[in-house]
């Protein structure tokens, strides 16, 4: 039997100690919550049956916690312990202590809630979890001032910094290359793909739009617009090249567009009334008639254009006779092969480009099969009369009559010639006055109008000239008949010749067979999509940059 | 009656400019042809280009204009100052009219700013000519667009969570008031909770020390624990009472309602924490974020003219 007394201590509202004794007895003493227990200790860090007092077999008093409940004594977490006055023992949050045995009591334990439960809303809220999002740690002004910081530093300062700075380390140059990327619009076109990282090439000055000069560094024979220079510099004043390239827009998109052609053109005759050129806005509205360039001269510059409405004008003087009527005869033409069928290709042969022909001569194309042969006339011998001058082909002749006459006069033959020739002159004298008149003869049927060089050439009577009267009319064949555009014949190659030039039954070499706009715009349009049409833009056909111009640095100088 | 003011400000006013701006421009740019495709550099982009930042500017005024309600008392003075013989009556009169029309500019700067705001989607995206890159204007675009998605939500939550926060407090005044009838249910269950078994206890315990209200920022924005120990242990007690005896039952019911009821009140709590956060979170990417699209639409000028 355990005589306990059990001295409840605890505190009044001024904070002083209050001790309430009860007796506890019995075989042991129990503590917890449950309702049995002798020291009801009511908390809920206190198990339902928490710990026993009871006797040792060497009689002495013992406390020992029951399964799965925690007891310190004397600071320390222990099972069991022997009750020895002074002893700590924590229950929970009670604290029990040992005090010296009475006569009465053969224990007397101090029982004191030593770890009461907050009690007090300020106690609550400072154990709380942050409610706030600024609670949570999340701040604003660090987020903005990191953000912003990084992107002035990162996007702003370093790609101002000159790259050049011989001060930088050269990791801090090249990745400050890196980051000036980032200042640009968009992709380089191709052919500056070269000095995309040099920004300075082109960008001459902070804050200043890229100057021409700055192209023309390497671009420097890029013709001007317009021929006349002081129009050209009327049209164009301060206009850059950089209003028409666009830069960074990708790797296609440098060129100009039509929109920006369309933009001068589309009223052109406002902007300047004494032009010759028509409004024009799109290929397949208002583009005018195709206008023939037609050489007045040999020069270059000897042209003259006329437009295809006007067609009693479109008459090309070659000084040549030809019918591509006989030559493209299905049943052929009669050559030294036999009658042979000629296509088009046997005498118009691409160039190299692939663009227009090589020019036709005489050499390559009339007698490359033994066809016009130039013989004398009367075929007195084998010999060909040069594709000459009238001067050479004279010469031949005089040549050829002379050795004659002078071979035949030495061997005593009797000389051909016509009655009245070199009389009363010796035999060498007239020898000589023989071989002028058969040459003179012979010529006389060459240059005659419809045979002999007359058969291709236009000859016409030189009265002046008592030596050699008559004249053939230079050739002048026009091999650019739309000079202000670029045309490909390599690329039209799966139509035929006759598709865009009938000249099938063209019987004179004056008839002009260049195809109308309108055979065109049968594959191309403008540059609204048609269903089975081509897009054509301004520059399929039209360069900007008039190749007959000077460059434009010269002109802007 | 929110929704009226701030969106139906002065009958559509700002909607309306907002709107013929949005209109005007997308005309504009169906229109117009530019020689080399539309950018940010032909005259409509350049054009389109200023007028944004020009409703940047604008809309950052709004910022600095929150940001200072010392103006009202300076501009009140000064009206005041500028009437010192009126008569009194007289006086308050024009104060009041002057309050209710500055009290309405207030508004109606938040009406501007929020439609602006949207119509600035319209005039950038069409400044840009829909061409992006990995460079600082797209990034100028992108942070713009955070910005302004963020703003609309905003405006969506500034309408229609306090409804919500008013619903779900359900009577119950404030937050506090709402812990602290919490704290008062825990410490009933934990009286409550002595008479029974250490397995019904430690339950009680653990909702107690455990049940987690807020957090960190997921946690808050979710309104969620994992595990909740409350909504657990009102799961638990609902098993462990099955094996109670007869006399305990009563007691126990008692101890299944508090808890019950702290489950509801946990919950709310957590919701309306959730709710402040969603009202308040993003203003923790919009007004960061703003701050970081001007910077990068200065360095976005900066990098046009500099290599102009």
């Amino acid at each position: 039997m355990i005589r306990c007394l059990l001295a409840q201590i605890s505190r009044n509202q001024n904070g002083q100690l209050v001790r309430k004794e009860l007796e506890a007895t019995g075989e042991a003493v129990q503590i917890g919550r449950a309702a049995g227990c002798k020291i009801l200790l009511l908390d809920h860090r206190v198990n339902f049956h928490h710990a026993t007092i009871h006797y040792s077999d060497g009689g002495k008093l013992f406390i020992e916690a029951e399964e799965g409940a925690d007891i310190t004594i004397n600071g320390s977490p222990e099972l069991s312990a022997e009750l020895s006055p002074g002893t700590h023992v924590l229950v929970g949050p009670y604290e029990l202590i040992a005090e010296t045995p009475t006569d009465d009591y053969d224990l007397v334990l101090s029982v004191e809630m030593v770890h009461p439960l907050p009690d007090d809303h300020e106690h609550i809220s400072a154990n709380q979890a942050p409610v706030t999002l600024a609670g949570a740690g999340l701040s604003k002004r660090k987020l903005t001032l990191w953000l912003a910081g990084a992107i002035a530093l990162i996007f702003l300062i370093l790609p101002m910094i000159p790259a050049s700075s011989p001060t930088l380390p050269k990791w801090v140059t090249s990745l400050q290359a890196s980051i000036k990327k980032s200042w640009q619009l968009g992709e380089m076109s191709r052919g500056h793909h070269l000095i995309s990282a040099k920004c300075d090439a082109c960008h001459l000055k902070p804050f200043e739009a890229v100057p021409d000069k700055a192209c023309e560094n390497c671009h420097k024979t890029v013709a001007r617009h317009i021929e006349d220079k002081t129009l050209h510099a009327n049209a164009f004043k301060d206009m850059r090249c950089g209003e028409c390239h666009h830069e960074h827009r990708g790797e296609t998109r440098e060129v100009t567009q039509d929109a920006q052609c369309v933009a001068c053109h589309a009223k052109i005759k406002k902007k300047n009334d004494k032009t010759k050129l028509a409004n024009i806005r799109d290929f397949s509205k208002d583009h005018p008639a195709f206008s023939l360039t037609f050489k007045t001269g040999h020069k270059d510059s000897d042209v003259v254009r006329i437009s295809q409405i006007d067609k009693a004008k479109l008459i090309e003087k070659s000084g040549l006779k030809f019918s591509h009527k006989v030559h493209l005869d299905k049943e052929g033409v009669s050559s030294p092969e036999g009658d042979t069928v000629l296509e088009c290709r046997d005498c118009h042969q691409l160039d190299a480009a692939g663009t227009r022909f090589s020019p036709i001569s005489m050499e390559n194309n009339c007698q490359q099969s033994g066809c016009h042969a130039l013989n004398f006339k009367p075929p007195v011998s084998k010999r060909q009369i040069p594709h000459s001058s009238e001067q050479k082909l004279m010469v031949t002749l005089r040549e050829y009559y002379a050795t004659t006459a002078i071979s035949k006069a030495t061997a005593g033959e009797k000389l051909q010639c016509g009655a009245g020739v070199g009389v009363g002159k010796n035999q060498l004298e007239r020898a000589l006055d023989c071989a002028n008149h058969n040459a003179y003869v012979n010529a006389e049927i060459l240059f005659k109008p419809n045979s002999g060089c007359g058969e291709c050439h236009e000859i016409t009577p030189d009265a002046d000239d008592k030596d050699i009267p008559w004249k053939v009319t230079p050739v002048s064949i026009t091999s650019h008949w739309l000079r202000n555009s670029h045309f490909t014949h390599a690329k039209h190659s799966t139509a035929k010749c006759s598709e865009c030039h009938d000249k099938t039954l063209s019987e004179k070499s004056s008839d002009v067979a260049i195809p109308a706009i309108e055979k065109c715009r049968e594959c191309h349009v403008g540059n609204k999509r048609v269903k089975n049409r081509l897009n054509s833009g301004c520059d399929n056909c039209h360069s900007f940059h008039n190749k007959n111009a000077p460059p434009s640095s010269v002109a802007a100088h | 009656m929110q929704r009226n003011t701030l969106l139906e400000y002065r009958n559509y006013r700002y909607f309306k400019i907002a709107s013929l701006l949005t209109i005007s421009a997308v005309l504009a740019y169906l229109f117009d042809q530019p020689a080399m495709g539309a950018y940010g550099g032909s005259w409509l982009g350049y054009l389109f280009g200023i007028l944004s930042a020009l409703i940047v500017v604008v809309l950052t005024l709004y910022g600095v204009r929150k940001r200072l309600p010392s103006i009202r008392t300076e501009r009140r003075n000064s009206l005041n100052a500028s009437s010192p013989q009126q008569d009194v009556p007289d006086r308050r009169k024009r104060q009041a009219s002057w309050l209710r029309h500055h009290g309405a500019t207030l508004q109606g700067w938040l009406s501007a700013h929020t439609y602006m705001g949207i119509a600035l989607i319209v005039l950038a995206t069409l400044h840009t000519g829909f061409q992006f890159g990995w460079n600082v204007h797209t990034l100028a675009y992108a942070l713009m667009m955070v910005v302004i998605i963020s703003g609309c939500y905003g405006i969506y939550a500034y309408l229609r969570m306090p409804r919500l926060m008013t619903a779900n407090m359900g009577g119950i005044n404030t937050f506090n008031a709402l812990l602290l009838e919490i704290d008062d249910l825990d410490k009933q269950a934990s009286v409550k909770s002595l008479q029974f078994s250490d397995d019904i206890c430690a339950v009680v315990r653990k909702a107690r020390q455990e049940t987690l209200i807020g957090g960190n920022f997921f946690r808050q924005l979710t309104a969620c624990q994992r595990n909740c120990p409350t909504a657990k242990a009102v799961q638990q007690l609902r098993l462990l009472g099955k094996s109670l005896k007869y006399d305990q039952l009563k007691s126990f019911d008692d101890l299944f309602l508090i808890m019950a009821h702290k489950e509801t009140l946990v919950r709310r709590a957590r919701l309306d924490v959730m709710y402040r956060a969603r009202l308040e979170f993003w203003l923790y990417l919009h007004a960061p974020l703003s701050i970081a699209f001007l910077t990068a639409l200065i360095a976005h000028i900066v990098a046009i003219f500099f290599y102009w």
